[in-house]
């Protein structure tokens, strides 16, 4: 997701220009649904996580910098949002923190999102990163090159090594050719 | 479809869609009271003033003459900091503006004139401190020779109420960074502040800001199609080898010439991939062209955009990621 772009969407949402929301809605969606993803399968509870979280972020706009990464603040809210409902399906971690919590955290995709799955598997761990931080978070290659410390070059590289295994790995887990 | 579109894909297919709960849930007139737009229609006109401003407007201009100077306190009254932003307004004729938060923060910049325009063109101070902003305005000026005798300022809220301490703020970076030369800090009257913001419509200066934001539109797509067109060039002569596994070193001079007059003109190192698969090279410029293909939509869809430093900065960074391939 563009930063410009989404800078632009909530200066829009915060004037109370609802019909903006549709696209920032979709455009975060997917980084939404996968940190929710990483914690749990279901899919109802996922559906209060997302909704319970979109409607804080907007009700708290107020507190959000549109200037300094604002999709971050929605980020940690979904995953806090996440943390707290399993914290209350679990109840005998009511007075356990959060970290001790026995979370699903292994990224397991393969029923619902097999493609994913075998990436997370197959990927080494900085190429899944790259993948998850360009495909699913929005992020440039220049701006996941700071994040790694490593020149754009080798990033860019990396990122078109990714494409070709994730094309083998979609003929793989799909059975199909382009 | 986009390779790495298959995942977004599967993360769209399996994720919930709530957004018509979300949108009927909230209530969007509150949204815009609490964000300080009580009428959604507004468009930001303070009393008096006809400054579009997107926050609450302080506009701060900095003027200093080259005469007494004025005693300047540099400490900043952690007391004040406002809820709304504020703008700020260089004048040396050029003249640039920044609108900035409450965290000091630039969140919006323009030239008030034709040379205000040239010059914030390339620089993007949008998320910048202030103060940092104001230095790097104040030397670009004075390298380009435009500081000679008055630099105004002016630093106002929404209501126009002047705001002492912000100014003397801005006055303490532009004496740093101007080394405390003979300049003195002259605060706009309102008249000035008329006249400017005049000037501003009159002359249909944010015309002129589109109209060179297009034209480095319309160049960059231009410098894209000529790259794909280089690109799909080393295609064809490539294309009876596409799936050889020699190195690319090995390829007949003529062809090797091409490509080598190809990756100096966009930065690849040569000596990085000579000794890559000619095969590997191949599928690697079928995917170059295909970014650039999508830099190009991409170019095109950014015509929406509100603020002009934005689509400066996302220009800028697709020159960096698609066009030139090295990032020193």
């Amino acid at each position: 997701m563009r930063q410009k772009r989404i800078s632009f969407l909530i200066r829009q949402l915060k004037a109370g220009k609802k019909e903006f929301f549709d696209e920032f809605y979709e455009t975060t969606r997917p980084a939404v649904f996968y940190i929710i993803r990483k914690y749990t399968a279901d899919f109802a509870l996922a559906e209060d996580i997302m909704q319970e979280a979109y409607i804080s972020y907007l009700n708290n706009l107020d507190k959000v910098d549109e200037t300094r990464n604002p999709v971050s603040y929605l980020m940690t809210l979904v995953k806090n949002k996440t943390i707290d409902a399993l914290r209350k399906i679990t109840p005998e971690t009511t007075e356990v923190e959060a970290e001790k919590i026995n979370l699903q955290t292994t990224d397991t995709y393969s029923s619902d999102m097999p493609l994913l799955a075998y990436a997370k598997k197959m990927l080494t761990d900085e190429e899944y990163y790259i993948l998850i931080m360009t495909t699913v978070y929005g992020y440039r290659r220049v701006e996941v090159a700071k994040k790694l410390n490593r020149p754009v070059t080798t990033v860019n590289r990396k990122y078109n090594v990714i494409l070709k295994k994730i094309e083998k790995y979609y003929a793989e887990v799909y059975y199909e050719k382009d | 479809m986009k390779k790495t579109d298959r995942i977004l894909k599967e993360l769209n297919k399996n994720a919930p869609d709530v957004k018509d709960k979300i949108v009927n849930a909230v209530d969007w007139d509150e949204i815009a009271i609490k964000n300080g737009a009580p009428d959604k229609a507004r468009d930001n006109k303070s009393s008096g003033r006809k400054w579009k401003v997107a926050a609450a407007g302080i506009a701060l201009i900095l003027v200093a003459a080259i005469s007494v100077i004025l005693p300047v306190t540099l400490k900043k009254d952690k007391n004040s900091v406002l809820q709304d932003g504020y703008v700020v307004t260089i004048e040396v004729n050029p003249g640039v503006r920044f609108e900035v938060n409450a965290s000091d923060v630039v969140t919006a910049q323009t030239g008030l004139n034709e040379d205000g325009v040239v010059l914030l063109y390339k620089e993007n101070l949008v998320g910048k401190n202030i103060d940092e902003a104001t230095a790097a305005v104040i030397e670009k000026m004075d390298a380009a020779g435009l500081i000679k005798g008055n630099v105004k300022i002016s630093v106002s809220d929404r209501k126009g109420k002047k705001l002492e301490n912000k100014q003397n703020d801005v006055i303490g970076v532009i004496r740093r960074v101007l080394n405390d030369g003979n300049i003195e800090t002259l605060i706009l009257s309102d008249k000035e502040l008329d006249d400017i913001e005049d000037y501003y419509e009159k002359h249909g200066v944010s015309e002129y800001e589109k109209e060179i934001i297009e034209k480095f539109r319309k160049k960059l797509l231009s410098e894209i199609e000529i790259k794909i067109s280089g690109a799909r060039n080393i295609l064809a002569l490539l294309e009876e080898n596409k799936n050889s596994a020699a190195k690319l070193s090995t390829l007949d001079e003529t062809v090797l010439k091409e490509v080598k007059e190809y990756c100096n003109k966009y930065k690849i190192k040569w000596n990085e991939i000579k000794d890559d698969e000619i095969r590997e090279f191949y599928d690697d410029l079928t995917d170059k062209i295909e970014d650039l293909e999508e830099a190009r939509e991409e170019i095109g869809k950014n015509k929406d955009e509100d603020d002009y430093g934005d689509m400066l900065e996302d220009l800028f960074e697709i020159v960096e990621e698609e066009l030139f391939e090295e990032n020193d």
